[in-house]
């Protein structure tokens, strides 16, 4: 079957989203084509919610769903093995009839695919990664896709992952460049990321699906997907419990953090050094969304459905400043600021300093060989 | 497909259909089937759980020899040969069936400045295929023509390291033993492979 050019595909269904789609009323929000009235309620916590402080955290989450925490865990649970039968080591893919994945027959790498038991661990399941190292040392690429789970001999779960990554690591002298996918749920004490998370991308079109995380020594990043923390991230959350937007929520406890979820579609590029394009939104322990834009993706001016997607005609500071401006619930938050002397809906995070903070592998991290297995 | 579904959706949404029911065409009851009336499909797999025992293995090995330039320290060279074979399940040793069986030639340069705490000397190994093809081998690390690798010997653990991929990290890479001026090193694993029915069988 011949197949349409994907630029022709994009063009016409962008043409038809234009045709069918009339300008969104004010205050219209990523994804929510609709103009409440009255607005919806802040949480109670609003005035006093540092968020320069939570989307910093957010950043910092994001610069560990990553490949890099997926293969921590799978090494160091590979690391546990004394034989290479438990868990049986496989040369290329596993037999696609004992797995749910269809590999390419020709694929290189390494695989484990188990239900066994050893005096130091359990493995269920399988991997298969593969790891290419430059002779010279300075690129780096690995991939990993696993539906597996290792626990101790008491059943503690020490790492368990199911899903797809990759990263890609580039150096030249100092400087670098990391490049990660991640997609699916990963946890267990060996994960190194607490409780765990779950991690795609909806939209699909970086990564292949998986969480996009990229940084590089020139400061610039990118983010795109979303992110659920098991464990939860922010700030602690101050408030009693007595607050309304806290009545129904089941499982709340004080002193929990603040946020249990982000999405990203932020990104540096060499045209603002200050601030990003894009948004961030993090997702409250009640439930709701604070969304924070930076610059706009799409000219506020062109008017297409995805430039009428975003709320620019409710935000006045669209320069390279470093500054965003945030919503809550999808409203407009410039009454409250009114309101509440002293406290601004302009956010302006430290991007800076949290990318110092990002974990960036070393090539070192990529190295695991056959004859890093055990001898038998 | 996505644009009709797209157009589809730029229209006013149709209520939804009532569901569909069942009447009897005579007096227009409702008929509702009894439980034990129609057969169910039986799940007819054997409720075992897969065998995760591999049908096929691959042998690979990995044999050489380094001739050192004296029989005492310091080496300033030496040249040597390297043999990796591979091969599934037994091997006819009639007709060898090796997956792949390559010889190369070995030649290595002294490295005075190197990381490698542990080891006695290393040599900036330098390998040339004389036989046979790398890119048959099912070991994805084996040397490529021309790759030159840093490894270094340690009469302690009697183990030749390799610095992968110049990362500074040494890995053990062969058993190795000195004798004199030669070492003799060697590698094997056992893994367990998936092998295309050819249906010959």
């Amino acid at each position: 079957m011949r197949s349409m050019h994907p630029g022709v595909v994009v063009a016409i269904l962008a043409s038809l989203l234009q045709a069918c789609t009339v300008e969104p009323p004010k205050g219209t929000q990523i994804g929510a084509i609709r103009e409440p009235d009255p607005d919806p309620q802040p949480p109670s916590d609003l005035a006093r919610l540092d968020m320069n402080d939570a989307i910093g955290d957010a950043l910092r989450l994001a610069g560990i769903v990553t490949s890099a925490s997926a293969f921590q865990g799978h090494i160091a649970t590979l690391d546990l093995a004394s034989t290479r039968s438990c868990p049986q080591v496989w040369v290329g893919v596993p037999p696609d009839n004992l797995i749910d994945i269809q590999f390419d027959d020709e694929e290189e790498g390494l695989s484990w695919l188990a239900d066994c038991a050893s005096s130091a661990a359990s493995y269920d399941g399988f991997t298969h990664w593969s790891t290419e190292i430059a002779e010279d040392g300075s690129t780096a690429t690995r991939s990993l896709i696993a539906d597996a789970s290792v626990s101790d001999p008491n059943g503690t779960v020490l790492w368990a992952y199911n899903g797809e990554s990759d990263d890609t690591l580039d150096m030249s002298g100092s400087d670098f460049t990391y490049r990660s996918s991640f997609s699916g749920v990963i946890t267990g004490s060996m994960s190194g990321l607490g409780k765990g998370l779950r991690a795609q991308n909806n939209a699909g079109m970086d990564g292949g699906g998986g969480f996009v995380a990229e940084w590089a020594s020139d400061g610039t990043m990118r983010f795109s997907g979303s992110v659920e923390a098991f464990d939860g991230y922010g700030p602690i959350d101050q408030r009693n419990g007595s607050e309304p937007e806290l009545a129904g929520v089941t499982g709340w406890k004080p002193g929990q953090p603040r946020f249990t979820s982000v999405r990203f579609d932020l990104t540096f590029d060499a045209s603002c050094a200050e601030e990003p394009v894009g948004f961030v939104g993090l997702r409250g322990n009640e439930g709701f969304w604070f969304d924070i834009y930076f610059l706009p993706i799409y000219d506020p001016e062109e008017h297409t459905a995805q430039s009428n997607a975003f709320p620019y005609e409710n935000i006045d500071n669209v320069t390279c400043d470093g500054i965003g401006t945030m919503f809550s619930r999808n409203a407009d938050l410039e009454a409250f600021a009114l309101n509440n002397p002293g406290w601004s809906r302009e956010i302006a995070p430290d991007f800076g300093a949290i990318l110092q903070t990002l974990p960036t592998p070393t090539i070192e991290s990529y190295v695991y060989t056959l004859h890093s297995l055990p001898t038998e | 497909m996505v644009i009709a579904t797209l157009l589809a959706a730029c229209k006013t949404a149709p209520d939804p259909e009532p569901p569909v029911t069942t009447n009897d065409s005579e007096t227009g009851d409702v008929h509702i089937l009894p439980r034990d009336s129609y057969p169910l499909p039986t799940d007819s797999s054997p409720d075992i759980p897969p065998n995760l025992s591999p049908s096929h293995w691959v042998t690979l090995e990995q044999t050489g020899t380094w001739l050192l330039s004296s029989s005492t320290a310091p080496f300033t060279s030496m040249s040597g040969d390297l043999r990796i074979r591979e091969y599934v399940d037994d091997l006819d040793t009639a007709v060898p069936n090796y997956e792949c069986d390559v010889t190369y030639a070995l030649t290595g340069e002294a490295v005075t400045q190197h990381s490698c705490s542990a080891c006695d000397f290393v040599f900036a190994v330098e390998h040339y295929v004389q036989l046979g093809s790398p890119v048959d081998c099912h070991d994805p690390d084996v040397p490529l023509d021309g790759s030159v690798w840093n490894m270094g010997f340690d009469s302690g653990t009697r183990t030749i390291y390799r610095n992968y991929g110049g990362t500074g990290l040494w890995l053990p890479w062969y058993d190795a033993t000195k004798s004199g001026a030669t070492v003799t090193f060697d590698w094997t694993a056992l893994l367990a492979i998936e092998v295309e029915d050819s249906g010959m069988m």
